[in-house]
């Protein structure tokens, strides 16, 4: 296979996968902001910039963080390659130079995408509901994940899709955790990561106040799973268990572990490669990184300071994507 | 001619039907010529209802096919389906020999041309092709004076114009000797006939065409560097915002071959690999649909993004092979087409088979006059235009279009050929609810492999679809149709194979008539 | 007289760059008036180097894939020059512009007589050829050492001026330049009074001759086609006839035909780009001319 039409596809896989992800993002802060008055405004909105990584290039483009420059700049800002609109633009240009290698379906999903976000913009969505927005978002990124499941072949084009689709997943599932983590337990990392003390740590953390288990819940919701996270975990949402949920969990389809699995499998498929050891970089780093989550408790996490787990997870999704360009891409 | 005689001859959907003074496909002074019985009769019994059913079938094929053409100028890349006329142009099996022995005489006179002024010059220094028109030429390539290409061959695809004049005549109009294109649509055309009206193929014992691609192929593969047992073929494609990427796609489908654009491929220590996930992956053969200029930007252009650096001189040393090859345009310049002749009697020595138009350069003294003074009722052309544009159609122009179009010609007269404005034959159309006729070309594709030339039998009929006009190109409002050529002994098993029935048999009886010929079933 | 010159181009990038592909004609030419005895091409960093002849000498090219900081392509070449007189034989009085009228003369040489990327043949190179043409006698040898002259004093030598992209509608405007624009203004006067002119890169041994212009990068200048058939070079920057202290590296139609160095890369625009030329003579040493 070319590696252009690989690359093409991968990024397809990411684009529509981060175009989701921002939606989600945004919609469940902004919800949480809205029911929660003891947050201030400002903090909200930070959280979310760092998360992004945008932060230089926002406070370039804008002088506030006020709602409307925020939903402008994650929902519609051309210059910021990471809006919704951009992904989606993006992932349409991707799916059109390889119109030949995808189905028609997946074609007509992308472009049908693309023409309806053209209609919206910022002032549409303050006017109306913002929900119903990242609602669509979410919808369309799923029904083009849905007719690409049923209709792109199994192959090489769909296992790069898959794998530029479950690393972004790792990548943002790794984030939200990370930023959101800090603004709710500003000492909790800090304090683990000093004393290193594993009995400190579990059940520990002065949570239970209505604000934290609000703040969780926000967490568990912008991925999708507060509810799956309800029927694991009966005894009540603590922080360690939110991460250990979204870190490790093995089936829940956004979970970090469950993430690099599937890019473990996609690399795999690719290669042809059965045995244990693996035959290039995007192996070896995929490979390491899911036997580490395999066989990692969540103690183990909390121990060693759960954000700088969570910022080597990010930093190591990064060498991934640069691995693959180097191992497939562009050699 | 008798048009009394004529209109009780036509019936059916023909009634009313107008040759117009014109030289008429289908019909002679007194009906349908013998090769198109066939098709008048089944075709005149349709009702203007059925064959409209049959249109809409054809359109709905095309538009799910995605059968489509980018025109430019128009509001960006605008993409429009090519329409598709359903009546075929019919040539009889006595007509496609002979325009065979003349196209292959053509392309190898051309070829030679070729490999002799990139080599010795002869035909400059005998003086029968002045020296400045080629070495001035803007495609030819300096650089490659002395360059040695596979088997001497540089246009391995050549799509030549034909056109008929009032008395029937095929002439050669241009030669496409770069990047011909039209021939997906050839293909299509027959997919969709057949399709859309399968019994007219049980009726008429057609040739088949779709042995192009195959033969395609195995040129392409023939033109392996040396030692390459199973070669590497690629097209390389300017990308999807060239208009003929769907014929792009479409070849590369149908060989099986990767569809590459400029940045799939890289040169490392002078050989062409193309990028794939499994490595790097040499390259054979480029089947280039992209133009010399954007080809390879260390050597001709610079700012090209669409081609390789070092294609070129990996091509020189013979590590890679091109077709067509570098340089060609200078073959199919219009200012050399008139030495075309000159050239068939000089390389090989034989009297040229083929007509072409008369045609008067600008570069002479007297015909720069004559061109002049006759702008009015001439085809006046810039040389180094293709594809309709740079053209002024004398008796449809203004005095002030003509008066201004004669200020550029006599401003640069080597850049301008003026001919007489040929009438262009005509075909029957399906319009609305009649037939009416419209003008006509016919471009073959001629495949040069190593050893021999091969001509599938048709070739891309172009229509001027616009009643009046004569300009077939797509870009201008052309369509197509299919186009048959007929198997030598047609009208003798006619009458017997429709009793018989089913295209399978009909290919199986043998031929009655005629002993002496060979049979042309396949 | 031996000559060894030493031409080094060095190209230096902010990031490494990738994939870089190249062409050089740096080769001295063979030929009546010189002797190439010996050339070596090196290029850092180290690949394979490959060549071809074209009309107006030898290309050599090599491509650089894996990244590189900085391409460094050194050529060294050794050269026997026979020319001492220019002068000698040269028609200087009697008529001899007929031949330029033939058909044959015409046809035999058409590129160098039409006009090329760099050379417009334009009213006001017309005019300037007219104007000189009626300065001089008979002769054409004369005619072309008048316009030399005249192109010597008209333009003002100055690097600043142009660049290599400048074209020769240009330099007539500004009236300054190069040997480039020089040499690029003789040829179309010499074309559009019908003598075939070509443009020539070389090198120049200025050793101990002072004033001369053309040392520290690639030099310049044209030969015309005389009625003898001798193509006579002419160096209208230095309001000379090239003798043997002239190399010629390779002709042309103009500059775009004989681009000392030519390449693409992957990258970001090179940081840097020197280049030197020097020239030593190996033999002993001539009297100052």
């Amino acid at each position: 296979m070319l590696s252009r039409h690989a690359d093409a596809a991968f990024w397809i896989g990411r684009y529509v996968e981060r175009a989701e992800a921002t939606a989600r993002m945004i919609d469940v802060h902004y919800h949480f902001g809205l029911e929660s008055p003891v947050i201030g405004e400002a903090l909200r909105w930070s959280s979310i910039l760092a998360i992004s990584g945008q932060e230089e290039l926002y406070h370039k483009l804008n002088k506030s963080e006020d709602e409307r420059s925020i939903l402008q700049f994650f929902g519609f800002e051309e210059r910021n390659s990471s809006s919704i609109a951009s992904c989606i633009h993006l992932a349409r240009e991707n799916g059109r130079s390889i119109r030949d290698q995808i189905s028609s379906e997946m074609w007509k999903c992308l472009n049908q995408m693309y023409l309806h976000f053209r209609e919206w913009d910022v002032d549409q969505v303050l006017a109306g509901s913002p929900f119903a927005f990242f609602e669509k978002v979410k919808e369309s990124s799923q029904l083009f994940q849905g007719v690409t499941n049923r209709t792109l072949m199994m192959g090489e084009t769909r296992d790069f899709h898959d794998a530029g689709r479950f690393l972004e997943r790792a990548d943002q599932t790794a984030r939200i955790l990370d930023v959101k983590y800090h603004d709710l337990l500003p000492t909790f990392s800090e304090g683990t990561a000093a004393d290193a003390a594993p009995r400190t740590t579990a059940e520990a953390g002065s949570i239970g106040g209505p604000v934290d288990v609000h703040g969780w819940i926000a967490v568990l919701k912008s991925v999708g799973a507060f509810e799956a996270f309800r029927k694991t975990y009966r005894q009540g949402v603590t922080p360690a268990r939110v991460a250990q949920f979204l870190l490790l969990n093995p089936q829940f389809p956004a979970s970090v572990r469950h993430s690099v699995g599937r890019i473990d499998g996609c690399l795999r498929r690719i290669s042809g490669n059965r045995d244990h050891a693996p035959i290039n970089d995007a192996e070896r780093q995929v490979g390491r990184l899911y036997n580490e989550l395999n066989y990692m408790r969540a103690e183990d996490i909390i121990t060693g300071g759960l954000h700088e787990f969570l910022e080597d997870v990010e930093e190591r999704c990064n060498q991934i994507g640069n691995a693959i360009h180097k191992s497939y891409l562009s050699y | 001619m008798n048009q009394e005689q004529m209109h009780t001859l036509q019936a059916g959907l023909f009634a009313g039907y107008d040759t117009g003074g014109f030289f008429d496909e289908m019909f002679d002074g007194h009906g349908p010529r013998d090769h198109y019985a066939n098709l008048y009769r089944t075709l005149g019994n349709l009702t203007a209802q059925e064959f409209r059913a049959r249109c809409e079938l054809a359109d709905l094929t095309l538009i799910h096919q995605g059968i489509t053409f980018t025109v430019y100028g128009d509001t960006k890349g605008v993409e429009k389906p090519f329409p598709v006329d359903l009546v075929p142009r019919v040539i009889p099996a006595n007509e496609w020999a002979f325009l065979e022995k003349g196209l292959a005489q053509r392309v190898r006179a051309l070829n030679l041309f070729l490999h002799d002024i990139y080599h010795d010059g002869k035909i400059l220094k005998d003086d029968v092709v002045p020296r400045d028109l080629i070495v001035n030429a803007p495609n030819y390539r300096r650089s490659f004076i002395g360059a040695n290409v596979p088997g001497d061959v540089y246009v391995h695809i050549c799509g030549s114009d034909l056109i008929r004049d009032y008395d029937g005549t095929y002439r050669v109009l241009e030669d496409n000797c770069r990047t011909p294109s039209g021939v997906s649509y050839m293909l299509e055309n027959r997919m969709i006939l057949m399709r859309v009206f399968p019994s007219l193929f049980g009726e008429n014992r057609v040739r088949p065409i779709d042995a192009y691609t195959t033969q395609l192929l195995h040129n392409l593969r023939q033109l392996a560097p040396p030692g390459r047992d199973d070669p590497n073929v690629v097209l390389l494609t300017p990308g999807v915002y060239n208009s003929a990427y769907f014929e792009h796609s479409f070849l590369a489908q149908q060989m099986g071959i990767e569809l590459v654009e400029g940045r799939d491929l890289f040169v490392d220590d002078n050989t062409v690999f193309m990028k794939t996930t499994r490595g790097p992956q040499r390259v054979d053969v480029v089947y280039r649909r992209v133009d010399d200029d954007f080809l390879d930007p260390l050597v001709f252009r610079p700012d090209s993004a669409l081609g390789v650096p070092g294609l070129v001189n990996s091509y020189r040393t013979g590590n890679v092979a091109l077709a067509n090859g570098i340089g060609t345009g200078v073959a199919d310049d219009k200012a050399v087409y008139p030495y075309v002749p000159a050239m068939i009697k000089y390389y090989l020595d034989q009297e040229p088979i083929l007509e072409q138009v008369t045609t008067y350069m600008g570069w002479k003294d007297d015909d720069l006059e004559y061109i002049c003074e006759h702008a009015h009722e001439m085809v006046l052309k810039a040389t180094n235009e293709s594809g309709g544009y740079g053209m002024l159609i004398g008796p449809q122009a203004t005095k002030a279009e003509i008066a201004e179009y004669i200020g550029t010609v006599r401003a640069n007269p080597r850049g301008y050929i003026g001919q007489p404005l040929i009438s262009l034959s005509r075909s029957p159309c399906f319009f609305e609810d009649k037939f009416e006729g419209r003008h006509v070309d016919l471009r073959p594709y001629i495949l040069c492999g190593k050893d021999d030339v091969t001509i599938v039998p048709g070739g891309l009929t172009r229509v001027a679809l616009r009643k009046g006009s004569y300009v077939v190109n797509s870009s201008q409002g052309g369509g197509s149709k299919d186009t048959w050529v007929l198997n030598e002994n047609q009208s003798g098993t006619m009458r017997q194979t429709q009793a018989m029935g089913g295209m399978v048999q009909t290919q199986q009886i043998p031929a009655p008539v005629d002993k002496t010929s060979p049979s042309e079933a396949q | 007289m031996i000559l060894r010159a030493t031409h080094r181009t060095l190209y230096s990038y902010s990031m490494p760059s990738i994939e870089s592909q190249n062409e050089v004609r740096l080769m001295p030419l063979n030929d009546a008036s010189q002797t190439c005895i010996e050339f070596r091409l090196s290029i850092n960093p180290h690949c394979r180097v490959f060549s071809y002849d074209e009309p107006g000498g030898t290309v050599h090219y090599f491509g650089v894939r894996s990244a590189h900081p900085l391409l460094e392509i050194v050529a060294e070449a050794l050269v026997e020059t026979h020319l001492e007189n220019p002068f000698e034989g040269l028609n200087l009085l009697e008529h001899d512009w007929d031949f330029y009228e033939l058909k044959s003369t015409r046809q035999a040489n058409a590129e160098f007589l039409a006009e090329s990327p760099y050379i417009t043949l334009n009213d006001e190179v017309r005019e300037i050829a007219t104007q000189v043409r009626q300065t001089s006698n008979e002769s054409v040898a004369d005619f072309l050492l008048r316009l030399a002259r005249w192109i010597h004093v008209s333009l003002t030598y100055d690097p600043d001026a142009t660049h290599v992209h400048t074209k020769l509608h240009e330099v007539l405007v500004i009236r300054a330049g190069v040997c480039q624009d020089f040499a690029h203004l003789m040829i179309a006067c010499c074309r559009i009074l019908g003598i075939p002119s070509r443009y020539v890169s070389g090198y120049l041994f200025v050793g101990g001759a002072d004033g001369m212009r053309g040392e520290q990068a690639t030099h310049a200048w044209l030969e015309c086609l005389l009625p003898d058939g001798r193509w006579l070079a002419v160096d209208p920057t230095n309001d000379l006839l090239p003798n043997d202290r002239y190399v010629a590296v390779h002709t042309g139609r103009d500059y775009s035909d004989v681009t000392p160095t030519r390449g693409v890369y992957v990258g970001t625009p090179a940081k840097s780009l020197d280049v030197s030329v020097s020239v030593d003579r190996l033999d002993v040493c001539s009297p100052v001319i």
